[in-house]
């Protein structure tokens, strides 16, 4: 079961940048750019799964309606995108730290992983 | 001061009285929720392998601390007078042992024969007067039409949840047989095999051909067929569903009042799932928690058998019709009430032994052992019948208006 989906990183991030992100060689490539958004899915999926391993949900998480928690959802989305703009290069480096505009994202996306660890973030799974 | 006594102040009438039955039981699902608690508590988690694996020892730990009386039950065993009518024929090239004249009784399988002095073991039962014997067991050559024989049974299977006995065995005199080893056992079987009379003496060990079971063996062999009754402490059921895997509560069931049919839609029940309880839901989307969830089950009950994937039956009427209401299946913890409380604090030394939380600067510190065992001791205080005094002092439960009588100290 794919967490992430591209429909859920357009939604985030827009499907405009999404593109530009996916297009690593800038050749407009449209079979380049979906299999570089589906290795995105992929990787964010296998992070997200990584690392919550050690929780005690049912693995892949799902809700008792047998979809995906909304928020693990939205954590795979933002590692995906991040992910994509990764591979473009960074903007900035602030205090021997990579900085760009998704920062915050993946620091909230790490951070919510955190707190689902320890039990401060209770997810509507099972 | 005025002291109530008769509870006619309170109102309403039932409060201060126990809840009508069923109770609800402690299960597998609450035993992991609190688990979860536990360990978020402290700031962590753990894959769900984790607590199952908590549940699994503490409730270990719990039922080998004690023989707890609800865990004790009774059994029977029906003992066989030797047979002998008949002849035999055997043949060493095919192991076959021939019967004339008779048939050989149900319980050939399980039996040995005593052939010109050798105690020889059945293998398998070919039919009703030809059986095989034990490929080493056996005369070692050709016995000549005619041969007399004596069959016997030196052992007879226990319950597969036996544990150990409690209590004098059988109705009669010769019940309170001797234990011994099985050692010596094999050696009485062995040397006495044409004794017969009330068993003397007993000995516990594995039953053949079923590794962890048990089997009695019995000296001098029965002169009749009688029975041996006896009390023993059984193995609780093993706590496997958790509530927490797919097949558990996957689909809906739909419940009818003063019915016991369960009838699901898309779910996945298991064959064994019989003697496990459902907790049966309020609503079509969420299922229902245990006693500490916030999304508490609107009936628990047991399942008697399941027929189908979509069908079983529970050991009782369901009060309220529900449809397509969603449910979870879980074990019982299958302890007495007392035991519960200590239970749970097991659960958590587990987890806590885990996760490195039982550790101090100077390696473990026994926190939570303590904790565990302090319960256990509580626990075994509390069971009933029996009062079991950490003092060393003994007490006899007696009606109240008689007092409780103590000895071994005041």
């Amino acid at each position: 079961m794919a967490y992430a989906s591209n429909a859920g990183m357009e939604a985030k991030f827009g499907p405009l940048n999404i593109a530009k992100w996916a297009d690593l060689d800038s050749d407009a490539d449209q079979a380049k750019i979906a299999a570089r958004k589906a290795a995105a899915i992929a990787y964010a999926d296998a992070e997200v799964d990584a690392n919550l391993h050690d929780t005690h949900y049912r693995k892949p998480f799902v809700t008792a309606s047998g979809s995906t928690p909304s928020m693990i959802a939205d954590i795979a989305n933002a590692l995906a995108g991040c992910w994509l703009k990764d591979a473009r290069g960074q903007s900035t480096i602030e205090d021997g730290q990579p900085r760009d505009s998704l920062t915050w994202h993946r620091d909230k996306a790490y951070g919510d992983m955190g707190k689902i660890k320890t039990g401060q973030i209770k997810l509507d799974a099972i | 001061m005025s002291i109530i006594i008769d509870g006619t102040i309170a109102t309403p009438a039932a409060l201060g009285t126990a809840r009508p039955a069923p109770h609800g039981r402690l299960t597998f699902a609450d035993a992991f929720d609190l688990g979860v608690s536990f360990l978020n508590g402290h700031g962590l988690d753990a894959p769900a392998e984790v607590y199952r694996r908590a549940v699994q020892e503490a409730h270990l730990d719990i039922i080998n601390a004690y023989d707890w009386p609800s865990l004790e039950q009774q059994g029977r065993i029906h003992l066989r007078q030797q047979q002998t009518d008949g002849t035999v024929l055997y043949s060493h090239d095919t192991r076959l042992l021939t019967l004339s004249g008779a048939t050989w009784p149900a319980w050939v399988s399980d039996a040995s024969v005593l052939l010109n002095g050798d105690i020889c073991e059945v293998a398998a039962v070919v039919d009703d007067v030809t059986v095989l014997l034990h490929q080493s067991l056996n005369p070692g050559a050709d016995l000549a039409a005619g041969t007399s024989y004596r069959l016997f049974r030196r052992w007879y299977p226990l319950p597969v949840d036996f544990v150990n006995f409690t209590g004098p065995m059988g109705r009669n005199s010769w019940a309170y047989g001797q234990p011994i080893s099985l050692t010596e056992m094999y050696g009485y079987q062995q040397n006495y095999p044409f004794t017969t009379g009330s068993p003397q003496y007993y000995a516990i060990g594995e039953r053949p051909n079923q590794p962890a079971e048990k089997a009695i063996y019995l000296w001098p062999f029965p002169a009749a067929d009688e029975q041996l009754d006896f009390t023993y402490n059984r193995r609780p059921r093993e706590p496997v569903y958790s509530g927490r895997d797919a097949g558990d509560s996957v689909g809906t069931i739909t419940v009818t009042a003063d019915s016991n049919a369960v009838t699901g839609s898309s779910t996945a029940f298991e064959a064994d799932m019989a003697g496990s309880l459902i907790l049966i839901g309020r609503n079509s989307t969420a299922p229902p928690t245990g006693r500490y969830g916030l999304n508490r089950y609107a009936e628990q009950r047991r399942i008697h058998s399941v027929t189908s994937v979509t069908a079983l039956a529970l050991t009782e009427n369901v009060a309220e019709s529900r449809a397509g209401v969603r449910y979870i299946i879980t074990d019982p913890i299958d302890v007495e009430t007392c035991a519960q409380n200590a239970f749970m604090r097991y659960v958590e030394q587990h987890l806590a032994q885990s996760m490195g939380l039982d550790k101090g600067p100077h390696g473990h510190t026994g926190h939570y052992v303590g904790i565990a065992e302090k319960a256990l001791l509580a626990a075994m205080a509390a069971s009933y019948p029996h009062r079991y005094d950490p003092t060393q002092d003994r007490i006899i439960r007696r009606p109240a208006w008689e007092g409780p009588v103590t000895w071994g100290g005041d």
